[in-house]
């Protein structure tokens, strides 16, 4: 059973080893501050096809966030496209969509203030925040976002949250070797499992 | 026919609220690991941490 709308938060993110530290602390904060990340890594049915995958995870989720920072050339000289196009899908649905799918609110992240205009202007008034490439920087971004625009009150401060993934980070190492993983090739459904188990062990 | 209007009852799911009021809900999806294991490993090392 997926968990709750308005508690999911779709992540829209290269998913690959340079980006990892910022996947993992992203999918940490979502957890802390009591929301449910969900990502395409999710599913690993074969039967369904990558867009339809996308496509039901965005309509479950009434929180979005995209990072959009990778637009530099890749392997094949050619930057990456899948980040915009699931944003414009998220985007497209809270347009689009029924009563539910309007209430849908999106974070846009990018690594410096701005810059975005320079390669996807279009986005201008939306909300795009900077994260200058650093997880806990990133952190603090969607603390800030969440409590402000879930509105729920009893969310943690920032310094609270970067203190608790400090401490979970310097943990996690040992705690994939107890389990015979590499944090590096964890799955995505381990790593949430073993971040919401930390959360309540550790609970303040 | 006089009777009593129905009223729809919705199902809620019972929430962790046992952290400091901050809600936990377990994704849908499981990951492959058995959850016993992850706490054993998090007990572990949480522990040695203190």
């Amino acid at each position: 059973m997926p968990a709750p709308y308005a508690q999911s938060v779709f992540i829209n993110c290269p998913f690959d080893r340079r980006y990892a530290p910022m996947f993992r602390a992203i999918v940490f904060v979502v957890h802390d501050l009591g929301f449910v990340p969900r990502c395409a890594l999710e599913v690993s049915d074969a039967t369904q096809n990558r867009y339809q995958k996308i496509l039901g995870i965005i309509g479950q989720c009434r929180y979005g966030i995209h990072d959009i920072s990778r637009t530099e050339p890749g392997r094949y000289g050619l930057p990456r496209f899948n980040m915009p196009l699931e944003l414009g899908l998220f985007l497209g649905a809270k347009a689009f969509g029924d009563p539910e799918q309007h209430q849908k609110a999106g974070l846009i992240l990018d690594r410096l203030p701005y810059r975005y205009q320079r390669f996807i202007s279009d986005l201008a008034g939306q909300d795009v925040k900077a994260h200058r490439d650093s997880p806990e920087q990133a952190i603090r971004v969607v603390r800030d976002w969440l409590r402000t625009t879930s509105r729920r009150t009893r969310i943690p401060g920032g310094d609270a949250v970067v203190r608790r993934y400090r401490g979970f980070r310097r943990e996690l190492p040992s705690i994939a070797r107890r389990l015979s993983l590499r944090v590096d090739e964890m799955p995505f459904l381990d790593y949430t499992e073993i971040v919401l188990d930390w959360l309540r062990v550790n609970a303040p | 026919m006089k009777g009593k209007a129905k009223t729809s009852r919705k199902r809620t799911r019972k929430l962790d609220t046992s952290t400091n009021g901050r809600v936990l809900v377990d994704p849908g999806k499981r990951g492959s690991i058995p959850r016993e294991k992850i706490r054993e490993a998090i007990l572990a090392v949480s522990s040695k941490a203190r």
